[in-house]
């Protein structure tokens, strides 16, 4: 087992991983730019080393300098978190070459995974269903081709994508060259990599993603779905699991193919396999594979009990999965509402700012995954993710009222926060009904910001 | 532009105003930044490689004189590490450095940094010992300046 963990992130999820390298008696160092010093996964890790600046680029980003940290602190495995350098492949190698584990999959199911057009292939060799979609468009016009022969919605997606950037819906023809220079444009940005693909877009379709966890034994089983249809802009708000729109049956054809595309690429640790699923028709179609733990991995927690990132820390380390597929149960059912710093009433824009003012909601079935405290200053570097408030019930309704009752009770104050946005949005009557997809809340965002809140107490 | 200090303490930590005055200027996007006080006053000019502040000053409780490393800071140019790393001393307290010149190397994975003075004069103090880590922004070793 690892003795000595580099957590080469910040915000909430440097506090999880802390949490659970806590529990595993594994000692842990903390990065941090210089603006973040006071942040909690500073002061609650064993060492931290000042990585850079603000600009997460020249921190948080700064291979050379995180990795001089690892060295120096002597630590023997580097846990990633999500974003930042989570799916550098570079990175891996540099940790590798160093002598310490990265703690997630190999650089070469990084790789393949990481290159969505790459994964698409994978996936349609592994007999997992795709939408149709193209290989990678070198312009406009090709791009106008494919959509002439496969028909509108289109959606352009970059091939080094994630996180929603460089995709654009293109409706008909006269959007296609505006979309197709915007994606790239922002593809490149992101991702240093401006290739674009498309992907038939169905715009009704429910986003189902299954958590899969492979050990280095060759063991992959599937931990259950979760159902991310409540989005904006294909940023997520709300993730639930189970999904009510998947029957047993269902279940089991889904997971099955998660685990195939995984098998695919020989994949350990923990990843998620995203599907489109057209509730209609029961279809589903792979969509791509995100190759670290997610945002969302609490509410798989929440129902299977098990502790997803104690569970790949311990398979990195090389132990074997204390479980198999039929161990795993969904017990009940579990909500998360990311509570960002946005201002929902201005397009959702940044808030930046000191809080004031913060109260935590509690009781029962009720976690909360957060790096708030009482006077921490929100900085304009990083994303914008506050708080994960998480339910747990007995049925989507009772995790749904604890939710309700858990934001009633939340205060943040200082920065302007989406916390009022989901309070009302759990007042929709067809999100009540589980009556959602993915263009959901950009379709009733003026109905649900214009409705009274009774979500405060 | 002028900003107008509205009440100044009796007792006064340089080391202190030094530091607000640092964070005022870098706010204001300014490189230099003096303050007047009757006939008294107070200049802070930004290193090439920052303000270089000290990150940290338990040692100093208020009512105590400013300790030597503040007294240094406040008066003296500050060399900040860019980088993460193991510091290698070139030259020790009381030395003469020019600007431009290295005064020590900070070894990184697999790279030999050079530290370089941002001006010439004296070595004030070294505040990191040698084979000892040092992290981004950390102040490593002051020098005073030629006047």
């Amino acid at each position: 087992m690892f003795k000595k963990v580099l957590i080469a992130n910040r915000g909430e999820i440097a506090l999880r991983v802390l949490r659970a390298c806590r529990e595993l008696d594994i000692r842990t160092v903390a990065i941090h730019s210089d603006v973040d010093k006071e942040s909690l996964h500073v002061t609650l890790a064993d060492e931290a080393f000042c990585v850079g600046p603000g600009q997460a680029m020249q921190s948080y980003l700064n291979i050379p300098n995180i990795a001089a940290a690892a060295t120096i602190a002597g630590a023997d495995a580097v846990h990633p978190g999500y974003g930042f350098l989570a799916e550098n492949a570079h990175f891996v190698e540099i940790c590798e070459s160093l002598g310490m584990t990265f703690i997630g999959p190999s650089v070469n199911a990084m790789k393949l995974m990481g290159d969505k057009a790459m994964a698409r292939q994978t996936a349609i060799g592994a007999g997992v269903p795709v939408l149709p979609g193209s290989n990678e468009v070198p312009d406009a016009n090709a791009a106008l081709a494919f959509a002439e022969e496969h028909g509108y919605p289109m959606m352009l997606k970059a091939a080094a994508g994630g996180g929603g950037k460089g995709m654009r819906v293109v409706n008909e023809p006269g959007q296609m060259a505006k979309f197709f220079n915007t994606a790239k444009a922002e593809a490149e940005a992101a991702f240093a990599d401006g290739r674009i693909y498309l992907e038939k877009f169905l715009p009704n379709a429910r986003h189902i993603e299954f958590q899969v966890m492979g050990d280095k034994h060759g063991n992959l089983v599937h931990l259950g779905e979760r159902d991310c249809s409540v989005q904006r802009r294909n940023q997520k708000l709300i993730e639930e699991s189970p999904s009510g729109a998947l029957t047993p049956e269902l279940r089991a054809r889904m997971g099955e193919a998660a685990v195939k595309a995984a098998k695919a690429c020989d994949y350990t640790g923990a990843g998620t396999v995203e599907f489109l699923f057209d509730s209609r028709d029961g279809t589903f179609y792979f969509l791509e594979m995100n190759t670290r733990i997610q945002v969302e991995h609490p509410v798989t927690e929440m129902v299977t009990g098990i502790d997803l990132v104690k569970q790949q820390i311990l398979v990195a380390a090389g132990e074997k999965l204390p479980f198999q597929q039929q161990d795993i149960n969904l017990n009940g059912h579990s909500v998360e509402c990311r509570i960002n710093a946005e201002d929902p009433a201005h397009g959702f824009v940044p808030s930046l700012g000191k809080i004031n003012h913060l109260h935590l909601p509690g009781g029962p079935g009720v976690r909360v995954d957060t790096f708030l405290y009482h006077g921490v200053t929100v900085q304009p570097f990083y994303d914008s993710l506050l708080a994960k408030v998480i339910t747990h019930g007995n049925d989507r309704e009772e995790a749904l009222a604890r939710m309700a009752r858990a934001l009633g009770e939340m205060r943040v104050e200082g920065v302007r926060t989406t916390l009022d946005f989901h309070r009302r949005f759990l007042q929709n009557e067809s999100f009540r009904r589980g009556e959602v997809h993915t263009t959901f809340v950009e379709a009733q965002l003026a109905q649900v910001m214009a409705s009274a809140t009774t979500g405060a107490v | 532009m002028t900003k107008t200090l509205e009440r100044v303490e009796k007792d006064v930590d340089l080391a202190e105003v030094a530091r607000e005055m640092a964070r005022l200027a870098e706010e204001e996007g300014l490189k230099e930044l003096t303050v007047e006080v009757g006939k008294e006053s107070l200049r802070v000019r930004r290193a090439a490689a920052g303000w270089g502040l000290p990150v940290s000053t338990e040692s100093s409780l208020p009512d105590e004189e400013p300790s030597e490393e503040e007294v240094a800071l406040a008066t003296g140019v500050p060399v900040t590490s860019e980088v993460v790393g193991i510091y290698r001393h070139s030259t020790r307290a009381g030395a003469r450095v020019t600007k431009g010149g290295v005064v020590g190397i900070i070894e990184s994975v697999s790279l030999k940094n050079e530290l370089r003075s941002p001006a010439d004069g004296v070595v004030a103090e070294m505040l990191v010992a040698d084979g000892e880590p040092v992290q981004y922004g950390q102040v490593v070793l002051v020098v005073q300046a030629d006047v």
